[in-house]
């Protein structure tokens, strides 16, 4: 029945003379126009204006720019700080999508047993989501205080005094202690997203496999955890994209510091661009994360649908 | 022809309508835009009542202030600029990194013959001018001396019994200072002592420990070897500026900082002292309006200098001017802009800027009888006519800045010896040096 109308139209289309291509056109313009005129001069020409300027060595303000081509690239392989920036930003990302999707994970499982002021609840884990990322770096700061931080505190009381270090000076301990505090701000959004998911399963294939014998770990695993699919890939490539381009939080608490030590592409990308007048090499910087991160979302949808 | 008579009086009324709502508006304004960085609550408050009166002497004259920090205009002003759409006035960073790049790229206006015109080149302070000399012309006017000090809490020291180890310079009686740097040691050795954190010092934006770096550098080189090697063929990994590393080194080793200094803020650092919790404070002389805002009794605090390494360096601190006042080259206003520069650059203004703003204006020949200056202030002025020598990071290279001040980071954490950091201060200099991005004053 449908091919028979496609047909019909099609020859409809012929016999007014246009044929289909323009028509099609037409709609691709009137569905992708309003998109387009957003897209394009604030998407794709910045993003095409970025990669001519890393072609350039320049200031930011000088008249003359010298075209360097892919040296700004060449540089950046070469610059062990642009591989501290990458290795940290890889952590991010792992960390992102373990710690916060396992526990938005557990949270969701929990909240879903729960019959009244599920929504409650919900909303209080959501709640770290909400808040402007350099209002957490600051109280996370405040947290890892040496001086008059809690969690020093809390250590020392509890016999860990030996644990108890200047969390945000130290070079091994810094990105992780600020990952820790970007992962309290996501877990919620996972746990929400988690819990979304979980509406949707069949309970009668849970309670099937209950009276099969299957305990409740088993059932997480075998129907829980693949139901959730979609939202895991929706979570992960929210971590991947989140993970390359996190800026705020590493900013406030430690400016990339100590040493460079916890030091990010965006806030290296930053530094180079605006505070040592690199803006080419800092273009170059942006070109290449824009490509990691869109070389890692596209694997990660090509793999979800090939599953 | 009543047509015509209509379209007629259509146009006449459209025309007066126009010249009555835009035409009074065009004439009767212009708009001076203003972008700096005075965002304490003292300086805040002065320059409010500056444009407030310059607006008031100026009828028609609108000063629009954007007040910025200085991480947000240094990342907005060079493409602010650039593109046309920046201030007609603004207040920057003076370096070469800085200020300096906006002036090759011609968004600078020169302002040599104002100097001559106005009399700044009279009536204002030599060197501070010299900061912002790039190639004999002048691009800036400088409103702020500000040098390295070390802020004492008196209390503390007295409760040491360390009181009597401050003395009065022999050259300048009104400013404190010490016999030699063991009698500091001993000052901060009595503080470890008592529990008492000897200096308050807090790295984790690294610019303070380049501060100490800096003060330290004039204690064990002095000023001359600093001139040779910015202007000469001295070297950054001179056996003087290993000297100045290894001092910051051996304090920390010997346990003056607190606890973990590379993770305590600038801010979380000044409030240990401001709290009592530490017996001295090395920072600058920018601190004494938070010091007077912020402790309870801003009488026990006093500050003294340091004494050179060696006799034959005279008492001295590292200065500079942090930003400076510039006009941009493309702005329709310049006259204007000189105009309030004149304004709040007179000495009736620097008297203002002492009194009211605690910041000590270039501005020769003040007379502070009878501006009842707190007795502290009045020592900050007396240590401006020093010959003081240079806080590095604001006539230095950006590369320069990040391998010094990533060095006062990693000497902390022991993953860099002091001639490393050296050696990285003068690989980044050498570069920055065959690429003419350095300060060249004249």
């Amino acid at each position: 029945m449908t091919e028979r109308l496609d047909q019909q139209s099609a020859s409809a289309a012929r016999r007014r003379g246009g044929g289909r291509p323009l028509g099609t056109a037409i709609r691709y313009l009137i569905f992708l126009g309003p998109a387009a005129l957003l897209y394009v001069p604030f998407v794709l020409k910045p993003l095409i204006e970025t990669f001519g300027l890393s072609l350039f060595a320049w200031n930011g303000v000088s008249a003359e720019r010298t075209f360097v081509g892919l040296a700004n690239y060449a540089r950046a392989l070469g610059d062990p700080i642009f591989w501290i920036s990458l290795r940290n930003n890889l952590y991010w990302v792992v960390t992102s999508i373990v710690l916060p999707m396992a526990t938005g994970l557990v949270i969701a499982v929990l909240l879903s047993a729960v019959r009244r002021g599920q929504r409650i609840y919900a909303g209080i884990f959501f709640t770290p989501v909400v808040l402007n990322l350099i209002i957490v770096g600051l109280v996370w700061g405040i947290i890892y205080n040496p001086l008059i931080g809690p969690l020093n505190r809390l250590l020392r009381a509890v016999g860990l005094g030996s644990l108890a270090i200047g969390w945000l000076g130290d070079r091994y301990a810094a990105t992780p202690a600020i990952m820790v505090a970007g992962a309290w701000t996501f877990f919620g959004f996972c746990a929400v997203i988690f819990l979304q998911g979980l509406r949707t399963l069949d309970r009668e294939q849970i309670e099937a496999a209950t009276i099969d014998g299957a305990g409740p770990f088993r059932r997480f695993r075998k129907i829980i955890v693949p139901a959730l699919s979609d939202q895991v890939t929706l979570l992960i490539v929210m971590s991947i994209i989140g993970s390359f381009k996190v800026f705020d939080i590493v900013y406030v608490m430690t400016k990339g510091g100590p040493d460079h030590a916890s030091e990010v592409i965006a806030t290296y990308m930053y530094w180079q661009s605006f505070m040592n007048g690199s803006l080419g090499y800092g273009a170059a910087l942006a070109v290449m994360l824009t490509a990691v991160v869109a070389g890692a979302s596209l694997a990660m949808m090509a793999l979800r649908e090939r599953d | 022809m009543g047509i015509s008579l209509f379209k007629t009086g259509l146009l006449a009324s459209a025309l007066l309508s126009v010249a009555l709502t835009t035409g009074p508006s065009l004439a009767a304004t212009t708009v001076l835009n203003v972008w700096d960085q005075f965002f304490s609550e003292e300086p805040n408050k002065l320059m409010n009542e500056f444009v407030a009166e310059f607006q008031k002497a100026h009828p028609g004259v609108e000063i629009k202030r954007n007040v910025l920090d200085t991480d947000s205009i240094r990342a907005t002003l060079p493409a602010a600029l650039t593109a046309g759409q920046g201030p007609d006035l603004f207040y920057y960073d003076a370096g070469p990194a800085f200020l300096g790049p906006l002036v090759e790229a011609g968004l600078v206006a020169d302002l040599t013959q104002e100097y001559a015109a106005r009399g700044w080149d009279k009536s204002l302070v030599d060197w501070p001018v010299e900061r912002v000399t790039y190639g004999n012309k002048i691009w800036g006017v400088p409103n702020e001396i500000e040098y390295t000090n070390v802020y004492v809490d008196l209390a503390v020291l007295d409760q040491l019994g360390m009181k009597d180890k401050l003395v009065a310079d022999k050259d300048h009686p009104e400013l404190l200072t010490l016999k030699s740097l063991d009698d500091f040691k001993a000052i901060l050795e009595a503080s470890k002592a008592k529990g008492i954190v000897p200096i308050a010092f807090g790295n984790r934006d690294p610019g303070r420990g380049g501060h100490l770096f800096s003060y330290f550098l004039t204690l064990t080189a002095g000023k001359d070897l600093v001139d040779k090697i910015l202007f000469g063929d001295g070297r950054w990994d001179d056996p003087k500026v290993i000297d100045a590393w290894k001092l910051y080194k051996d304090y920390s080793t010997a346990g003056y900082y607190p606890p973990s200094p590379n993770a305590i803020s600038y801010d979380e650092g000044n409030a240990l002292f401001f709290n009592g919790a530490a017996a001295t404070n090395i920072t600058g002389t920018w601190l004494v309006g938070d010091i007077m805002g912020q402790v309870a009794d801003p009488s026990k605090i006093d500050f003294f200098l340091l004494p050179s390494v060696s006799a034959d360096l005279p008492l001295s601190a590292a200065a500079g001017i942090g930003s400076t006042f510039a006009v941009a080259e493309k702005s329709p206003n310049k006259q204007l802009a000189l105009d309030f520069l004149d304004f709040i650059m007179s000495k009736d203004a620097g008297k203002r800027w002492l009194k009211e703003a605690n910041i000590v204006p270039p501005i020769k020949d003040i007379d502070i009888k009878g501006l009842d200056l707190p007795p502290m202030m009045q020592r900050v002025v007396e240590g401006a006519t020093l010959p003081l020598s240079y806080n590095l990071d604001v006539v230095m290279p950006a590369e320069w800045n990040d391998a010094m001040k990533t060095g006062t980071q990693s000497l902390l954490d022991g993953s860099s010896t002091p001639e490393d950091v050296a050696a990285r201060m003068e690989q980044a200099w050498e570069k920055a040096k065959a690429e003419g991005r350095i300060w060249k004053a004249h």
